[in-house]
């Protein structure tokens, strides 16, 4: 789950030979224009001066794109430096969700019986059309993402608010699920109360259930508003139009949301169901 | 380091105005607090954690005082506990993860680099309010009564029985660590991105392998705390027993997840001790950095060892004894790193010139101080000897000589060696040399009485002990407040230097690197242009440093 190797070079190695690009980058930003031409003076009679700076600034102020940031000296770089940082971000999650799959994985393996006694108890057609739903938003993150890359704003839109949309379904059947569950004293707490051969250790099943799941919904909660929002620039602005990374680093957001959920799936629902 | 570009020139003067620097480019509290430069963030990191050390220390001061007779008689035990937790806490999440990291870091990363900012300058102060609501959040838990599990918070102590406001202390450090992990998402992809034109991986300055490594660790280490705390926080909160066996739970689960994260913390602070070090070294030998390559990956190897050693603190904890076994082989493998580090340093000094500055001082006093601590390590990573001094005061002597002597010490050498760049002064020398010893004696003597006493059997973490360790203790006790003063001048002549100080210039040690390249202080944006990289860092000579010093004295 790191970073593909192809992000990780650096995009300012390939621009040795590229002074006069970066100097010209950078004359773009807010120096002032003295200072500029004093630097200019100076490196005359300096025996390896790379280039001389362009007189002319108004050709690198044209082509800056207005969402460029002044610590980049072009879009390339911005790119990458937004595609690496998201990728670390979901390394970050992986590693926060690995302590509780660990937690659930040493217990299961300490207590099979009550694990599997405890899964038998979830709602499992819950579940299964929650997969569904979540890994259908996918595609249509997908689907949104390659519009994205191609400019066209309207269809964007349009299949950001299917995604959210999806997303508020999933949340909505987990949230019939959540109170089916607790109408069934299935919430760990004073209430809790299970048929089970081991109820104390089918009670740590689902207190293990009810925090993946809950972190998991917060996550597809803060998608979704995200998502929402996205869908309103897209809809009223032109904040993506040659500017898709936005769209992109939320794509792979999603489809992280959506690949917890397809381990969590599996490992809580189905383990050892009709053993 | 050469560069192309010529010597940066001051930006335009005119008559009676002072250069146009980060510092004066503009006064308001609101430019402060809203800063997105990086060498702003690393001021406000530099008061803060200023601040959270004398905090620490104070708690730690409180210790030494009661410890000076056998007999409790300066405070109650519950208040004890209290005052080590505190110390513990507010020292490693609040001092020590964030100290050379978020300051010197943060301040030298974009322009070693040759960039003009890390890649996300919002993301950079939106660590410093993580890093200061979660520091709100400690200091309240203090105020309101403390927590007295000790910083490693182990359940079930901490999730059933302990008093005190544990949750607030929980939720502090889970805000700080989201700090910690944006610091170390941020430096990760600026060095991956930022770098300037020419600027390979093996021309990056050794501080900057250092912190990379660093931040790999917080970002993969830093989030399995965040978890292990929120389990134990709502084991503690709604009695659900995850970690508590009572309720069928295992409390060396959390002992496994929490070490897994502050076993390579503990690199987290000392790898950037070791970047400073290695930037001093060369610097003031005038030499070259002896087996550059190697001191970067030994860097590189310590990070990823250090994920893999976390059950060492676990030898007598239950834990299977094959599982034990593995742990001190892989613990042993990590003073190979450690020590290729120490040698390429003492090589470096071979026939170098060496000019005994503060900084230096510093840096050879790290190198002794950390020789110590890592060799001890060595001790506590066997099983049979572990088993003897284990939770006693050999431990406490071990990782301070790690800790104080290497961190603390590399932190001030830094401090002192980039302070000029930082403030555009230079501090008082004699001052700095003295209180640099000051703080070399005081830590010795605070410290190796420590080895003895644990070997002796003196336990850690109580108040009242056995009459014969008494003078060890006093000897200690008085350690400890050579130390305080050690500590306290160059805050007093730091502060008076960035005002009256005599002006530095650019590059008072004439030292190779990037940030000498540029006006002290910096301007906004590091550079008036980019530089472009055309040699490795260290591009020093020891033997024409010689003769230009027998020329000034012949």
């Amino acid at each position: 789950m790191l970073a593909p190797t192809a992000t990780l070079g650096s995009a300012r190695d390939s621009r040795v030979g590229d002074g006069a690009l970066a100097v010209a980058n950078l004359s773009a930003g807010a120096k002032p224009l003295g200072s500029f031409q004093r630097v200019a003076e100076t490196r005359t009679g300096v025996a390896c001066a790379p280039t001389d700076p362009p007189n002319d600034m108004s050709s690198a102020t044209t082509t800056a794109p207005s969402h460029l940031e002044h610590q980049f000296d072009d879009a390339q770089q911005q790119r990458d430096a937004a595609t690496t940082g998201m990728w670390l971000f979901l390394a970050t999650e992986v590693l926060f969700f690995g302590g509780m799959f660990l937690g659930y994985t040493a217990y299961r393996i300490y207590y099979p019986r009550a694990f599997a006694e405890a899964s038998r108890h979830t709602l499992i057609a819950f579940g299964g059309t929650n997969t569904a739903v979540l890994v259908i938003s996918s595609t249509v993150m997908a689907f949104a993402v390659r519009a994205a890359r191609e400019n066209r704003q309207r269809i964007v839109a349009t299949l950001l608010w299917i995604t959210a949309s999806l997303g508020m379904v999933f949340l909505v059947i987990k949230g019939c699920e959540y109170a089916k569950e607790i109408s069934e004293h299935l919430l760990p707490g004073r209430s809790f109360h299970i048929e089970a051969s081991d109820p104390r250790h089918a009670e740590m099943f689902f207190y293990l259930y009810w925090l993946m799941t809950g972190i998991h919904a917060l996550h597809v909660t803060i998608g979704v508003v995200l998502i929402t929002i996205f869908a309103f620039r897209a809809w009223i602005t032109d904040a993506f139009r040659n500017h898709d990374t936005p769209v992109d680093l939320l794509g792979l957001y999603w489809h992280f949301v959506d690949i917890v959920w397809v381990f969590l799936f599996p490992l809580i629902y189905l383990v050892n169901r009709h053993g | 380091m050469i560069t192309q570009a010529p010597p940066q020139p001051e930006p335009p003067l005119t008559s009676h105005q002072s250069p146009l620097t980060y510092l004066n480019v503009r006064h308001t509290i609101r430019s402060w607090l809203l800063t997105t430069d990086h060498k702003r963030i690393a001021l406000l990191y530099m008061v803060s954690i200023t601040l959270f050390f004398f905090i620490g220390g104070a708690a730690a001061t409180l210790m030494r005082l009661e410890l000076l007779t056998p007999q409790g008689d300066l405070v109650t035990s519950e208040t004890y506990n209290k005052l080590f937790t505190i110390h513990g806490v507010v020292m490693v999440w609040f001092f020590l993860i964030p100290s050379i990291p978020t300051v010197l870091g943060n301040f030298l990363l974009p322009m070693m680099l040759g960039a003009r900012d890390v890649a996300f300058p919002k993301l950079n102060l939106a660590s410093w309010y993580l890093f200061m609501a979660g520091g709100a959040f400690a200091v309240f838990s203090i105020i309101t009564g403390g927590v007295d599990t000790g910083w490693t918070f182990y359940t079930p102590y901490s999730s059933t029985y302990a008093n005190g406001h544990v949750i607030a202390m929980a939720a502090g450090i889970f805000i700080a660590g989201f700090g910690s992990i944006a610091t170390g998402l941020n430096f990760i992809v600026t060095t991956h991105k930022m770098r300037a034109p020419g600027m390979t991986w093996s021309r990056l300055p050794l501080f900057v392998w250092s912190l990379y490594t660093t931040s790999i660790i917080l970002v993969l280490a830093t989030p399995v705390l965040a978890m292990v705390l929120t389990l134990m926080a709502l084991e503690r909160a709604f009695g659900v027993g995850i970690f508590n066996p009572a309720l069928g739970g295992d409390p060396l689960l959390f002992q496994h997840l929490f070490w897994f994260y502050s076993h390579p913390a503990v690199y987290i602070m000392i790898l950037p001790g070791m970047g400073v070090v290695s930037e001093l070294i060369p610097c003031f030998a005038r030499k070259k950095i002896f087996g550059y390559h190697f001191v970067a990956y030994a860097s590189v190897a310590i990070g990823v060892l250090g994920f893999l050693v976390w059950g060492h603190h676990m030898f007598v904890s239950s834990q299977s004894i094959y599982a034990g076994m593995i742990f001190s082989v892989l613990s042993f493998m990590v003073a190979i790193p450690s020590a290729i580090k120490v040698f390429n340093w003492t090589a470096t000094l071979y026939k170098g010139s060496i000019w005994f500055a503060t900084p230096m001082l510093y840096a050879l006093g790290f190198i002794g101080l950390f020789t110590i601590g890592g060799l001890t390590g060595l001790f506590l990573a066997s099983l049979a000897v572990d088993v003897h001094v284990h939770d006693t005061y050999f431990v406490i002597a071990h990782f301070h000589y790690i800790m104080v002597g290497g961190m603390v010490m590399a932190y001030l050498g830094g401090l002192h060696f980039w302070w000029p760049k930082i403030s555009g002064r230079m501090y008082p020398e004699g001052l700095a040399k003295f209180s640099a010893f000051t703080i070399f004696a005081g830590f010795n003597l605070t410290f190796f009485p420590q080895f003895i006493l644990g070997y002796l059997g003196m336990p850690r973490r109580y108040r009242v002990y056995a009459p014969e360790f008494q003078v060890l203790n006093v000897m200690s006790s008085a350690g400890a407040s050579i130390l305080a003063v050690g500590y306290l001048l160059p805050l007093a002549y730091l502060l008076w230097s960035w005002k009256y100080g005599k002006v530095a210039g650019p590059n008072p040690w004439r030292a190779t690197g990037l940030e000498w390249t540029t006006a002290s202080p910096p301007p906004k944006d590091n550079f008036q242009t980019t530089p472009i990289v055309t040699e490795g860092p260290y591009d020093y000579d020891a033997q024409a440093a010689e003769e230009e010093w027998e020329h000034a004295h012949a």
